[in-house]
Protein backbone atom coordinates (compact mmCIF):
# COMPACT_ATOMS: atom_id res chain seq x y z
CA UNK A 1 0.00 0.00 0.00
CA UNK A 2 3.09 2.16 0.27
CA UNK A 3 3.39 2.57 -3.15
CA UNK A 4 -0.35 3.13 -3.53
CA UNK A 5 0.00 6.14 -1.11
CA UNK A 6 2.98 7.67 -2.42
CA UNK A 7 1.10 8.04 -6.11
CA UNK A 8 -2.40 9.31 -4.08
CA UNK A 9 -2.38 12.31 -5.45
CA UNK A 10 -1.66 11.10 -9.10
CA UNK A 11 -4.66 8.98 -8.80
CA UNK A 12 -6.62 11.91 -7.33
CA UNK A 13 -5.68 13.94 -10.87
CA UNK A 14 -7.13 11.30 -13.25
CA UNK A 15 -10.30 11.28 -10.91
CA UNK A 16 -9.71 8.10 -8.50
CA UNK A 17 -9.93 7.61 -4.85
CA UNK A 18 -8.35 4.87 -2.70
CA UNK A 19 -9.55 3.21 -0.32
CA UNK A 20 -8.02 0.01 1.71
CA UNK A 21 -10.51 -2.85 3.17
CA UNK A 22 -9.14 -5.61 5.52
CA UNK A 23 -11.37 -7.39 8.12
CA UNK A 24 -9.61 -5.52 10.83
CA UNK A 25 -11.66 -3.40 13.15
CA UNK A 26 -11.46 0.36 13.02
CA UNK A 27 -9.31 0.94 16.01
CA UNK A 28 -7.08 -1.51 14.44
CA UNK A 29 -6.97 0.09 10.99
CA UNK A 30 -6.67 3.48 12.09
CA UNK A 31 -3.34 2.90 13.90
CA UNK A 32 -2.04 1.14 10.89
CA UNK A 33 -3.01 4.15 8.97
CA UNK A 34 -1.41 6.66 11.21
CA UNK A 35 1.63 4.30 11.48
CA UNK A 36 1.93 4.40 7.71
CA UNK A 37 0.65 8.21 7.24
CA UNK A 38 -2.11 6.72 4.63
CA UNK A 39 -3.82 9.41 2.78
CA UNK A 40 -6.46 7.70 2.60
CA UNK A 41 -9.41 5.63 4.31
CA UNK A 42 -9.14 1.93 5.54
CA UNK A 43 -12.54 0.59 5.96
CA UNK A 44 -13.36 -2.37 7.90
CA UNK A 45 -15.58 -5.12 6.77
CA UNK A 46 -14.98 -6.81 10.27
CA UNK A 47 -18.48 -9.17 9.38
CA UNK A 48 -16.35 -10.08 6.10
CA UNK A 49 -19.33 -9.54 4.16
CA UNK A 50 -17.92 -7.61 1.17
CA UNK A 51 -14.56 -10.05 1.54
CA UNK A 52 -16.44 -12.77 1.03
CA UNK A 53 -18.63 -11.44 -1.66
CA UNK A 54 -15.89 -10.76 -3.97
CA UNK A 55 -14.27 -13.65 -3.24
CA UNK A 56 -10.84 -12.52 -1.63
CA UNK A 57 -11.47 -14.39 1.80
CA UNK A 58 -8.80 -15.93 3.31
CA UNK A 59 -10.10 -18.09 5.67
CA UNK A 60 -7.26 -20.29 6.97
CA UNK A 61 -5.93 -17.19 8.90
CA UNK A 62 -6.77 -15.13 12.24
CA UNK A 63 -10.23 -15.86 11.75
CA UNK A 64 -10.53 -15.34 7.97
CA UNK A 65 -8.87 -12.37 6.30
CA UNK A 66 -8.88 -10.68 3.33
CA UNK A 67 -6.39 -12.03 0.77
CA UNK A 68 -4.44 -9.36 -0.83
CA UNK A 69 -6.40 -7.86 -4.33
CA UNK A 70 -6.63 -4.83 -5.99
CA UNK A 71 -10.30 -3.53 -7.90
CA UNK A 72 -11.26 -0.68 -9.23
CA UNK A 73 -14.90 0.38 -9.47
CA UNK A 74 -15.66 3.72 -11.75
CA UNK A 75 -18.29 6.08 -11.60
CA UNK A 76 -21.06 4.14 -14.02
CA UNK A 77 -20.81 0.88 -11.39
CA UNK A 78 -18.46 -1.26 -13.66
CA UNK A 79 -15.51 -2.87 -12.52
CA UNK A 80 -12.92 -1.58 -14.52
CA UNK A 81 -10.16 -4.09 -13.14
CA UNK A 82 -10.12 -6.50 -10.68
CA UNK A 83 -6.66 -8.67 -9.45
CA UNK A 84 -6.52 -10.95 -6.95
CA UNK A 85 -3.07 -11.54 -5.12
CA UNK A 86 -1.34 -14.61 -3.22
CA UNK A 87 0.81 -13.50 -0.10
CA UNK A 88 1.45 -9.95 -0.90
CA UNK A 89 0.06 -7.27 -3.49
CA UNK A 90 2.33 -7.17 -6.94
CA UNK A 91 -0.04 -4.64 -8.63
CA UNK A 92 2.16 -1.91 -9.48
CA UNK A 93 0.26 1.83 -9.07
CA UNK A 94 2.48 3.08 -11.97
CA UNK A 95 0.91 -0.23 -14.10
CA UNK A 96 -2.99 0.66 -12.76
CA UNK A 97 -2.01 4.03 -13.11
CA UNK A 98 -1.63 4.11 -17.25
CA UNK A 99 -4.54 1.83 -17.28
CA UNK A 100 -6.66 4.72 -15.65
CA UNK A 101 -4.59 7.24 -17.82
CA UNK A 102 -5.73 5.59 -20.69
CA UNK A 103 -9.61 4.19 -19.99
CA UNK A 104 -12.24 6.07 -21.70
CA UNK A 105 -14.16 8.95 -19.18
CA UNK A 106 -16.95 6.96 -17.45
CA UNK A 107 -20.69 8.64 -17.12
CA UNK A 108 -21.05 10.14 -14.00
CA UNK A 109 -24.08 7.78 -13.08
CA UNK A 110 -22.88 6.98 -9.28
CA UNK A 111 -22.13 3.74 -8.08
CA UNK A 112 -24.80 0.88 -8.40
CA UNK A 113 -27.04 0.04 -5.56
CA UNK A 114 -25.72 -3.04 -4.74
CA UNK A 115 -22.09 -1.33 -4.07
CA UNK A 116 -23.27 1.41 -1.96
CA UNK A 117 -24.95 -1.10 0.49
CA UNK A 118 -21.75 -2.95 0.62
CA UNK A 119 -20.21 0.63 1.32
CA UNK A 120 -22.82 1.46 4.11
CA UNK A 121 -21.61 -1.75 5.66
CA UNK A 122 -17.85 -1.13 6.17
CA UNK A 123 -17.19 0.96 8.95
CA UNK A 124 -14.28 3.54 8.68
CA UNK A 125 -10.81 3.85 10.73
CA UNK A 126 -11.50 6.35 13.53
CA UNK B 1 -24.48 -9.04 11.20
CA UNK B 2 -23.69 -5.63 12.98
CA UNK B 3 -25.67 -2.19 11.85
CA UNK B 4 -23.50 -0.04 9.64
CA UNK B 5 -22.29 2.94 11.25
CA UNK B 6 -24.97 5.41 10.40
CA UNK B 7 -22.47 7.82 11.55
CA UNK B 8 -19.91 7.74 9.64
CA UNK B 9 -21.33 6.07 7.03
CA UNK B 10 -23.14 9.60 5.22
CA UNK B 11 -19.66 11.31 5.44
CA UNK B 12 -18.04 7.89 4.66
CA UNK B 13 -19.87 7.29 1.38
CA UNK B 14 -19.04 10.90 0.42
CA UNK B 15 -15.58 10.84 0.84
CA UNK B 16 -15.05 7.76 -1.85
CA UNK B 17 -18.01 8.68 -4.21
CA UNK B 18 -17.96 11.64 -6.66
CA UNK B 19 -14.96 11.81 -9.40
CA UNK B 20 -13.98 9.14 -12.16
CA UNK B 21 -14.64 5.66 -9.42
CA UNK B 22 -12.78 4.19 -6.88
CA UNK B 23 -9.59 1.86 -6.06
CA UNK B 24 -10.30 -0.88 -3.72
CA UNK B 25 -6.91 -2.31 -2.01
CA UNK B 26 -8.16 -5.23 0.00
CA UNK B 27 -5.21 -6.18 2.01
CA UNK B 28 -4.82 -8.84 5.12
CA UNK B 29 -5.27 -6.87 7.80
CA UNK B 30 -2.67 -5.43 10.01
CA UNK B 31 -1.20 -7.93 12.99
Amino acid sequence: MAEFAERADEFARLGYKLAGVSADPPERAARLRNELALPFPLLSDTERRMIQAWDVYNPRERGGIAQPATAVVTAAGELAWFEREGMARRVKAEALLAFLAGADAPQARGFGPRFRDFLRALRFAR
Amino acid sequence: MDAPDHRGAPRGLADLTGGRGLVLLFYRGAW
